[in-house]
């Protein structure tokens, strides 16, 4: 136990391809008197980036954002220029587009649970060390990824940076043999999913509940990609073109990266709020699968976050499956659209929550201005107030160790783009 | 024979892109018509973490080069080779969360090719600047030269 009564933590900012971040903690009088968490984003910059180019040229440029997640950024640019040029999609573009999102999440959400995750709950220090005993655990974590890696380069050509989607849906269709080739795989996967969410429902995880605002898209008959309307489980409904009359984004002095509250308070996105939002509309064999693990929904216990993690990663399977089983060439894999000027909007869910943009076109179809808000900037205050709240359940009088790692638990639940940096955090602790 | 890959790890950051200097120069320095480089796949990755162990799983022979900081001189070449690899510490390579640990994870589940080497080159600066001191030059020309022999050898 600490003695002194003022601590002041830092980590020191580490940088990593989806972000920067740090974390800056003060503890006076055993109570918090400053938490800072620092994130440095590169979306900031591609705004401007993207000023003065073609709409044609917009979609390789946001998949360069983050490494992670490049069909979240071309989802969410597509439907806004489709938007602006009011280019009607067909259901063969909708249902693919889904498969190509279904990709982005399982590779994502495998290597954060197996990866970044899994290891704290099951008290390793990396992956391999993990893999020494849970070495069966972790392929399968591997051959989740794996596919989604390939179900990205079905549609995208390749897995990092996507090159197949353009503003009407896709430039290529996939061969009926490779889209089969997939489907037969992925059915192979569907006991993989069930053995993790049952083995995840055995882990002794930690119980951090607190009343905070689960913030997503909604669609009345489906599970959310691309489609929906913004709500929370505090009542907000609302078009994506209302976004900025209730969000508001803002600048902080010790961030790079823009804070985003809702009606000025902080909210959550990511795989927690939208299973919170739209529990309902997860498919049948994943509600009884819950059922049996006496797994429920909705959850204020972010540590939960793995869970809903583990679910959509099985959701991704069924669906690609679905998918997949009714796959036919189409005519023409995109639409033709007609360029014009306007403003449209995007919103669709990327793997660590909704993702929204703006664009306004000049009469060339040239941007004049572009707006992106990630989901990691929207639950950066969800972070601080969740640090703020969980470091008091959790002792300020425990050890500065003890503070830091528990504090890097708590980032990783959200999987912030930083999640990598906070894995190997270098902790300096100043005793005031 | 199966294939035989060769990764340059990089990132854009300063010196960070040494790997990837590497790879452009041996691509332009190999004979395409020599017969050895049919089944040779020269590419540059941004730091692929986990990622990595799916793109060498085909391959017999893989050589990935990286930079690394390990208190060396500016521009020295490390050789590594299997098990050797696995003693590296940790955080050695810049990319530590990419290919020390993607590899021994690989190495623990039993899914790695038969024979790795990692060349490692020392660098000092990886800030946010796209240049790259020129006194790396003669290093990219070396290693370059280093793994021609190599693979020249295994034809």
């Amino acid at each position: 136990m600490s003695k002194n009564k003022n601590i002041s933590i830092n980590v020191p900012i580490l940088s990593r391809v989806e972000g920067e971040g740090s974390l800056e903690l003060e503890i006076k009088n055993q109570d918090i008197d400053v938490i800072k968490l620092k994130i440095y984003e590169p979306p900031r910059f591609f705004e401007k980036f993207l000023e003065g180019r073609n709409y044609n040229e917009v979609l390789d440029f946001v998949a360069r954002i983050c490494g992670i997640c490049p069909v979240a950024y071309q989802m969410s640019a597509a439907h806004a220029i489709e938007n602006a040029f009011g280019t009607e999609t067909n259901p063969w573009i909708r249902d693919m587009r889904r498969a190509f999102y279904c990709g982005e999440w399982l590779e994502s959400h495998s290597m954060h649970i197996h990866f970044l995750a899994l290891p704290d709950f099951l008290g390793f220090n990396t992956a391999p060390d993990m893999s020494r005993k849970f070495p069966n655990e972790v392929k399968r974590g591997i051959r989740l990824q794996s596919f989604g890696n390939e179900l990205i380069k079905l549609f995208g050509g390749r897995s990092v940076h996507p090159v197949g989607a353009c503003v009407g849906g896709f430039y290529k269709a996939p061969s009926v043999p490779e889209v089969n080739m997939l489907l037969r795989k992925a059915k192979t996967l569907i006991a993989d999913c069930e053995d993790l969410i049952a083995w995840i429902a055995t882990l002794d995880l930690p119980n951090n509940s607190h009343d905070f605002t689960s913030v997503s898209l909604y669609h009345p008959t489906e599970y959310p990609f691309n489609e929906g309307l913004i709500v929370s489980d505090k009542g907000l409904n609302i078009s994506i073109d209302e976004f900025e009359d209730y969000f508001n984004e803002f600048q902080v002095p010790y961030s790079n990266a823009l804070h985003c509250t809702l009606e000025n308070k902080p909210y959550l996105v990511g795989p927690l709020a939208r299973i919170n939002n739209c529990f309902e509309n997860l498919p049948l064999p994943i509600h009884t699968l819950l059922q049996s693990l006496k797994i429920n929904f909705p959850s204020k216990n972010m540590y939960q976050s793995i869970i809903a993690r583990a679910i959509e990663v099985y959701y991704c399977i069924l669906e690609s499956i679905r998918i997949l089983e009714q796959y036919k060439i189409p005519d023409s894999p995109y639409v033709k659209t007609k360029a014009k000027a306007g403003s449209g909007f995007g919103c669709t869910e990327a793997p660590r929550g909704m993702l929204w943009h703006k664009y306004k076109l000049d009469q060339n179809a040239n941007v004049l201005m572009a707006k992106i808000v990630p989901p990691t900037s929207q639950n950066q205050a969800r972070i601080e107030e969740d640090l703020y709240i969980s470091l008091k359940q959790f002792g300020l009088q425990k050890k500065e160790d003890e503070l830091r790692a528990y504090s890097e638990m708590i980032i990783r639940n959200y999987d912030p783009c930083i999640s990598c940096a906070t894995h190997f955090i270098n902790l300096k602790v100043n005793r005031i | 024979m199966k294939p035989i890959k060769i990764l340059g790890i990089g990132s854009p950051f300063g010196e960070d892109q040494i790997g990837w200097k590497v790879i452009e120069s041996l691509k332009t320095k190999i004979n395409p018509k020599d017969k050895i480089y049919k089944m040779v796949s020269i590419n540059s990755f941004d730091r692929p973490g986990i990622r990595l162990l799916e793109l060498i799983q085909d391959a017999e022979i893989v050589y990935i080069v990286d930079a690394m900081k390990s208190g060396g001189k500016l521009g020295d070449i490390y050789r590594y080779e299997n098990k050797a690899i696995f003693k590296l510490q940790k955080k050695i390579s810049t990319h530590s969360i990419g290919v020390i640990d993607a590899l021994m994870l690989g190495n623990e589940l039993g899914s790695l090719p038969k024979t790795i080497i990692l060349y490692g080159i020392e660098i000092k600066n990886s800030k946010f600047v796209t240049d790259i001191s020129k006194s790396l030059d003669r290093t990219i020309n070396k290693v370059t030269k280093l793994i021609i022999e190599e693979i020249s050898k295994l034809s």
